[in-house]
Order: structure tokens, then C-alpha cells, then sequence
């Protein structure tokens, strides 16, 4: 389950969780924390997030969707027009798994959507890892 | 001689003159209409063989008489080719006669070539029967009077036949299309008759009258009363003569008297003869009404137009305007109104006018008089009987009697009906300033039988029409109020969901936390717990997972049940599909050491929503699965089913749904009394999810099932896939 990821230097991947949930963004931190290979770090609204992952850079971002102040798709939309953010694989998170949701993430380039319930945080890190070493 | 010729040089000029004007007036009235440009084109070339022939026999050379002739047939070439234009025109089958006008113009303008080239048409203009120069000709002539003779035939031909078939209007103008043929060709024809058999052209004078009479009688009255025309003619021909008579017998009487007093009676008797020729003229309009003109019209044929109408027409104001112009027609009168009586009011109002200085929809006082008079008489009044007789001795100081008598109004004819009376037609005096005859009364009271009952229909069609649309704008204003309702309704139901969206999310969101927590428990903190603390651990994170799915599960059915649910289909390959979620629920079965015998048929793909038929089979696997005893089997399979169809067969040798609750199974929130004790963790929703999901793919569904044997699921979905749905949300 602790199995290494490594980017081809020697850097740490860059992990971004943008989380209002103070529970959620806790629990889904300290899974990301026990992994070596990654820097992982929380924001827990939506201008936090932005200034977050501007100055993180990161490899990828979890996203939630529904947050107060700005949701996750206006942060989705202000980090796509960056263009040194273009690499940064963001997935979305939420847990009202509406289809126009997912469509609206489709459109703005989103990586994917998860649903929160349906996973727990051991799955959530393993898919992460699986995409950082893609 | 010198008389005969004085004759019939004037004739020629005078109908050179009228034919120009005829022509020029029929072109100048209605220039659009292809009949009257035709009928002119005809006039001014008879006006320019007139002028031709005019000059011709008053020359002072041959070559001048030459030259004349030749304007002549630049005249008479065209005459038959345009009437016979003009005839077929008329009679509508020009265009099945395109390539013969073709032809026949083609002709017309060889003649015409040879008119002006060649001595074999014309060759001189020798002195024959009596006129000085006259005309001689070579063999092409020939060929042209008979060209001639064969389309002015053939023209005849074609009016005789189409007059059988024609009736009422049309037909008496096409008659009298004939008779201008007849008197102007028949005239006409004589000319040719010097040149060729050496015969006095005798019939040139009728060519005069064809013009005179017919041509005018075509454009004033638009080819339909030659009657009218040919009695005021003669009427005042006959005036005419009876002054020149009372001339000729005053000079012959004060023949020898001396001359101023002689020339002072003359002079008085002129003045009196002026002045008796109105008296003359109306005595003779008298006398030919009485004998010769009884009717202008025939009863029959004006009965004959307004039935057509009455047959045809349905609309009232479009009835109102054919009866006017049919009676108009017939009698001449200088206005009809259609007054129709209001029982509401007691009055009659104007509803149709043409020639009174009446407004429309405008209502007298005093009707009630006319309409009991009418009631009990149903006979037509004359104004001049109200007038004199005791019995109208109301009506005569009505409002509405001044006004009719102020507007010229002669005659009311009673439109009744078995109902009763339903209005009047009130009719104008004569133009001719006659009185109404017989004829006139007979026709009205025949007519005004027909009309009242068309009529009649006609206002209770209307009646019917206003208050279809009184209906419709009731109905207009309830489905508004509908509409506005059911607005109201979508508002209250898009706040239901959008409710249930709300309180699903934050539902789930403590549920996902709980679910973490239990998790990060279970993973860093297990080892350090007892044994009874760890199986609490395990309950917990069991009801929890219940609590979320229970949570998906009402919120799938609140889709499905507001029928909002999106269905976005792509084409599926269902064997892989049941193959693929088949291998996530392996462990399971292999738990339970099923055995799983699978059988996949090679079958087209379906366009069906993706999550949707997952959602559905997922949870007959699930149940065949969890339902099944251990170290039982498990069938599934995917085959062809009809040529519309595919089957899927998912049969498990579990415990069996009793006989007495199948019924039931697919209920909210149904479960079966074994299912509960042998599972407490199912919701009861899932098969009522999983039906809907099917019949939202197009799909159907049965099981048989025996208890304690096993069940079987048949789902059938078909190959043209499920419909397009634009809902807003998915299956969870």
C-alpha cells in the first residue's frame, strides 16, 4: 500500500487538496502525508486554493466542488487560463454526482470527477498514484 | 349611285372612327386583361381596313388607291387571327391551342409579307361594282381569303361547341362573342366579294352596326346585356325618327306660308318637338317594355346564377355581394341594401348597401311595423303602396318609412323563412327610371324564397363561427390558468429536487466523513483495540455503508420518479459489459464457492445509457449472488432473443421468492420476508430502481421463482436502444 512513487528526478510529486470540509480535508491529508514520494498540501476554500496552487505548481489537484466564496469549478476555470498551471492534472470531487456537473467538468478540462462516498482514502491515493506515474 | 357611294363611304369612316375609339376604349379600360387587349387589338384592326377602304374609294389615282390597299390588308390580315385569339382566350383553351395561334400568327405575317412585296397579292385597283378603284388580285389573295374564311369557321367552330358547355354569365357572353362574329364577318365578308365574284359589297353597312352596338355593349356592360343596349337604340332611333317626322310634317305644312312666319313656327316647333323628345323617348321605352322588352332578363337564368351561389357560398357578407350583383344585373336598379332584422332591438340593420346613402350597421326606429307587415303578408311592398294604402298607415309615419323614401328605396322584399321573417332586400328605382313590371316581382319573390333560406344558413353558420371563438377564447383563458398552474407546479417540484439534491449532499458529506474516519481507525488504530471494540468498529462501518447506500438510493429514486433522469445512450456491447461487472463480483462468489457457468452470444451493439444498464444488471448479479446458497450455481448468459430483441438470463439456486409475495417484489421499499432474515441489509429499493432502469432502456422483465429452488430474472432490452432523454441528472 506504501509503495514509493517517485518522479523521474528527484523531486516529490506535487499534491493540491482544495477542501472546505474541515473533516474531509483532514483525514484525505494525512492519507496523502504517509505517502514519501509526495508533497501534499491543503487549502480550505476556493481563494485559498487558487493562490495555493499558484504558488505550489502542483502535479495534480483534488478539487471540491461545492465550497462557499468560490466554488470548484470557478477555481477550475481561473487555474485553466494559467498557462504555467497547464500540466496540473485536476479531479474534481464532490458528492452530488450530478451528470451536468460532470459534463461542466468535461468542458472546462478537468482530469476526472470523483465521487467522495463512493471511495474511501486509500483507493483515492492509490488512483492518484496510479495517475501521477502515468 | 353617287348616294349609294355617299352611303357607304360614310359608314366606312364612321366605323373606322368607332372602331379606333372601341378599341382604344376597351385597351385604355382594363390594359391588364389579356380578353381586352385582344377585343382592342381586333377593333383597331378593323378601324385600319375602315381607313383603308375609306381612302381606297375616295383616291385620285391607282397608285394612291394601291398604296390604301395595302393599309387595308395590313388591317384585315389580322382581324380573324385576333379574334380568333381573342375566342379562344374567352373560352380558356388557349393554351391548348399555343401551337395553332403559333401557326396561324406564323401565316398572318407571310401574308402580310407578300401584302407589301408581291403583285400576286394585290395587283391593281381597277374600277369594279361602281367604285371608281376598287381592287384585283393575283392567286397568293387566294390563298388568304381562304385562310380567312377557315379561321373565322374554325373560330365560330370552337364558340358553338364551348357555348353548349357554359351556363349562366359566361355563356351569354360567349353568345354574344358569336353574334359580333356573325354581324361583323358576315358584314365584312362582302367586301371580298367585289374582287373575287364581281359583287356590290352590300354588307359593309352591318359592319358599322357591329361595331356601333356590339363593342359597346362589350365594354359598358362588360358582355352581358346586348338586350338592354339593343332596346335604347331602337328606342331612340324610333325618338329620333318621330321628331324628324314632326320636322318633315311642319316644313311640308307651312310649306307655302309666308317666311318669317313660316321660320318663327318652325322655330316654336322645334322648341316643342325638343321638348316632347324625353316624352317621346319614354313613351316608346314604355311601349317596348310592354311588348317587345317585357324582361331583360330570363327568370330562369337568373335564378339558375343565384342558386350557383347559393350553393358555393357559405361566408354572409360574400352571399350579400353575389345576390346584389345578380339582381343589379337583372333589373337595373339604382341600389339594394340587405337590411336584417334584430329581435333583440326590434329593428332591422343595414347590413349590406350598395347605392343608398346609407352607413352600414345603421338602425331605424319603427321597424316593428315592417317586420309584422312582412310576418303577415311575407309579399313584397312598394314603397308607392305604403304610400297610398290604409293598411301601412303605420309604417307611413315611421322613421325608417322617411328614410327609405329619402334613399330612393322602391321596393322591400320580404326575406322569410318558415322562422318568420329574417330581413329585407331593399331595392333602388330603375336607372331607366321604369316602373317595377310583373316580370320584375315574380322574379324577386322567387328568388327571395332561396335567398332567405341561404341566408339563414348562412347567419347561423356565423352565429356558430362567433361563438366557436368564444369557446376558444374561453378555453385560450383556462389553459392559461392551466399553464400558469402548472408552472407553479414545476417551481414546487423543482424546489422538491433541488431539496433532495441538498439534503443528499449533506447527507452524504458527514457519511463520507464518517466513512474515513473509520477507515483511518480501522487502519492505524485496530491493533491497539479489543476484540469487542474492533467488532464494533465493523458495525459501525456496516450501518454506515447502509446509511450511504440507502442515501443513493432515494436519491436515484427521486430521479427516476421526476422523470428527470438523464438518459444519454452510446452505443453498448451488453455481453462485455455483464462479462466485466461479472468479474468485480468474483470475490464474492467465490466466498460463497458459487459456480458460475457463463454464456455469451456474439450480439450488436446497443445504444444504451452506460450507468443506467450497469446500475440495473449490477443489482441482479448482486442479488443472484447474495441470494444464492453456498456451493450452489449461478447461470448467466446473453443470447439473441427475437429479431428485436436481446435476452439476458441470470439464474441463481437460492432461496426463492415466496409464491405469495412475488407481487409485490417490485414495490418501494418491498423486501421478502425470507430476503429480510437471510439479509438485513438490503433497502428494498434496489429492485424497484433496477425495473425502472430497465424500462427506461426499452427494455422488459420477468422472473420465475420457487422457493427454496432458485430464481430466475429474464431481461429482454432491445437492439434499437433507448431514447435520447435530456435530463439534468444521472443514476448515483
Amino acid at each position: 500500500m506504501t509503495k514509493k512513487v517517485e518522479k523521474k528526478s528527484s523531486e516529490k510529486f506535487k499534491i493540491c487538496i482544495v477542501e472546505d470540509d474541515k473533516m474531509l480535508g483532514k483525514y484525505l491529508l494525512a492519507s496523502f502525508q504517509k505517502e514519501e514520494g509526495i508533497d501534499v498540501q491543503l487549502a480550505q476554500n476556493g481563494n485559498d486554493g487558487i493562490e495555493l496552487i499558484k504558488e505550489m505548481k502542483p502535479d495534480l489537484v483534488l478539487l471540491d466542488v461545492m465550497m462557499p466564496i468560490k466554488n470548484g469549478f470557478e477555481v477550475l476555470e481561473e487555474v485553466r487560463q494559467e498557462k504555467s498551471l497547464d500540466k496540473a492534472k485536476i479531479i474534481m470531487l464532490s458528492n452530488l454526482s450530478s451528470k451536468s456537473d460532470m459534463d461542466q467538468a468535461k468542458k472546462l478540462k478537468a482530469y476526472d470527477f470523483w465521487t467522495k462516498v463512493d471511495m474511501n482514502t486509500t483507493e483515492i491515493v492509490e488512483k492518484v498514484k496510479k495517475i501521477l506515474s502515468k | 349611285m353617287f348616294n349609294t357611294f355617299y352611303l357607304f363611304s360614310t359608314t366606312t369612316l364612321i366605323t373606322c372612327i368607332a372602331s379606333f375609339l372601341v378599341g382604344f376604349f376597351v385597351i385604355y379600360k382594363n390594359n391588364h386583361s389579356k380578353q381586352n387587349f385582344l377585343w382592342g387589338l381586333v377593333s383597331l384592326s378593323s378601324a385600319i381596313w375602315s381607313l383603308g377602304l375609306y381612302e381606297i374609294i375616295n383616291s385620285s389615282t391607282e397608285s394612291q388607291a394601291i398604296f390604301w390597299n395595302k393599309i387595308l390588308y395590313l388591317g384585315a390580315i389580322f382581324i380573324p387571327i385576333f379574334y380568333y385569339h381573342f375566342t379562344v382566350t374567352s373560352l380558356g383553351i388557349e393554351r391548348k391551342k399555343k401551337i395553332n395561334l403559333i401557326v396561324y400568327y406564323i401565316i398572318s405575317f407571310i401574308f402580310l409579307f407578300f401584302n407589301f412585296t408581291s403583285k400576286d397579292f394585290i395587283a391593281g385597283a381597277p374600277p369594279v361594282a361602281g367604285f371608281k378603284f376598287w381592287l384585283s388580285v393575283g392567286y397568293l389573295y387566294y390563298f388568304y381569303f381562304s385562310f380567312f374564311v377557315y379561321l373565322v369557321i374554325s373560330s365560330f367552330f370552337h364558340l358553338a361547341r364551348g357555348i353548349k358547355v357554359l351556363s349562366g354569365n359566361k355563356r351569354s357572353q360567349m353568345n354574344l362573342i358569336f353574334l359580333t362574329g356573325l354581324v361583323g364577318f358576315g358584314g365584312g365578308v362582302t367586301n371580298f366579294f367585289p374582287q373575287i365574284f364581281g359583287i356590290y359589297p352590300l354588307g359593309n353597312y352591318f359592319v358599322f352596326f357591329y361595331v356601333l352596338i356590339v363593342s359597346y355593349a362589350i365594354t359598358v356592360h362588360k358582355l352581358m346585356d346586348i338586350k338592354l343596349i339593343l332596346r335604347a337604340s331602337i328606342v331612340y332611333a324610333l325618338s329620333l325618327l318621330t321628331v324628324a317626322f314632326g320636322f318633315y310634317i311642319l316644313q311640308k305644312g307651312l310649306g307655302q306660308t309666308i317666311l318669317s312666319f313660316k321660320n318663327g313656327i318652325l322655330f316654336v316647333g322645334i322648341i316643342v318637338l325638343i321638348m316632347c323628345f324625353d316624352k317621346i323617348k319614354d313613351y316608346y321605352f314604355h311601349v317596348a317594355n310592354k311588348y317587345f322588352f317585357s324582361s331583360l332578363y330570363d327568370i330562369n337564368d337568373v335564378m339558375i346564377d343565384i342558386n350557383d351561389i347559393l350553393k358555393t357560398t357559405f361566408e354572409v357578407e360574400d352571399i350579400y355581394k353575389k345576390i346584389n350583383d345578380v339582381i343589379e344585373g337583372a333589373l337595373h336598379c339604382e341600389g339594394i341594401a340587405i337590411l336584417i332584422y334584430e329581435k333583440r332591438r326590434e329593428t332591422y340593420g343595414v347590413e349590406y348597401n350598395n347605392g343608398f346613402a346609407i352607413k352600414k350597421k345603421v338602425h331605424f326606429g319603427g321597424n316593428k311595423y315592417i317586420h309584422d307587415a312582412f310576418t303577415a303578408q311575407g309579399k313584397i311592398i312598394a314603397v308607392s303602396e305604403i304610400k297610398e294604402k290604409i293598411e301601412f298607415d303605420k309604417i307611413r309615419k315611421t322613421q325608417v318609412f322617411k328614410n327609405l323614401i329619402k334613399y330612393g328605396v322602391e321596393l322591400l322584399v320580404p326575406l322569410n323563412t318558415k322562422e318568420g321573417n329574417l330581413g329585407f332586400l331593399a331595392i333602388g328605382g330603375k336607372m331607366s327610371n321604369e316602373d317595377y313590371n310583373k316580370d320584375d316581382y315574380k322574379l324577386l319573390e322567387v328568388a327571395s324564397v332561396d335567398i332567405a333560406i341561404a341566408l339563414e344558413k348562412s347567419l347561423l353558420y356565423e352565429k356558430t363561427q362567433r361563438f366557436n371563438i368564444v369557446l376558444k377564447n374561453k378555453v385560450n383563458q383556462a389553459t392559461a390558468k392551466l399553464k400558469f398552474q402548472n408552472e407553479e407546479l414545476k417551481t414546487l417540484d423543482k424546489m422538491k429536487s433541488e431539496f433532495i439534491s441538498v439534503a443528499s449532499h449533506q447527507l452524504r458529506t458527514p457519511l463520507t466523513a464518517n466513512k474515513w474516519a473509520l477507515e483511518f481507525l480501522t487502519e492505524n488504530e485496530k491493533n491497539k483495540m479489543t476484540r469487542s471494540q474492533r467488532e464494533s468498529l465493523d458495525e459501525i462501518n456496516q450501518s454506515n455503508e447502509r446509511l450511504i447506500k440507502l442515501v443513493n438510493e432515494l436519491l436515484n429514486i427521486s430521479r427516476i420518479d421526476d422523470g428527470r433522469l438523464k438518459v444519454d445512450p452510446v452505443p453498448v456491447d451488453v455481453a462485455k459489459l455483464i462479462k466485466e461487472q461479472m468479474k468485480e463480483f468474483m470475490p464474492i462468489a467465490r466466498h460463497k464457492e458459487l459456480k458460475v457457468i457463463e454464456k455469451y452470444e456474439k450480439l450488436p451493439l446497443v445504444k444504451l445509457d452506460k450507468d443506467i444498464i450497469t446500475k440495473a444488471i449490477s443489482n441482479f448479479l448482486s442479488n443472484a449472488i447474495k441470494y444464492n446458497r453456498d456451493g450452489k450455481r449461478l447461470w448467466v448468459s446473453v443470447k439473441k432473443y427475437n429479431r428485436k430483441e436481446l435476452i439476458i438470463k441470470i439464474q441463481d439456486e437460492g432461496i426463492g421468492i415466496p409464491e405469495s409475495e412475488q407481487k409485490n417484489l417490485f414495490q418501494k421499499f418491498y423486501r421478502a420476508s425470507n430476503a429480510a432474515t437471510s439479509n438485513t441489509e438490503g433497502t428494498g429499493l434496489g429492485l424497484y430502481i433496477a425495473k425502472k432502469a430497465i424500462e427506461q432502456s426499452g427494455g422488459t422483465l420477468w422472473f420465475e421463482s420457487k422457493e427454496n429452488i432458485g430464481t430466475t430474472f429474464y431481461i429482454t432490452i432491445p437492439f434499437k436502444g433507448s431514447r435520447r432523454v435530456k435530463g439534468e441528472k444521472g443514476l448515483v
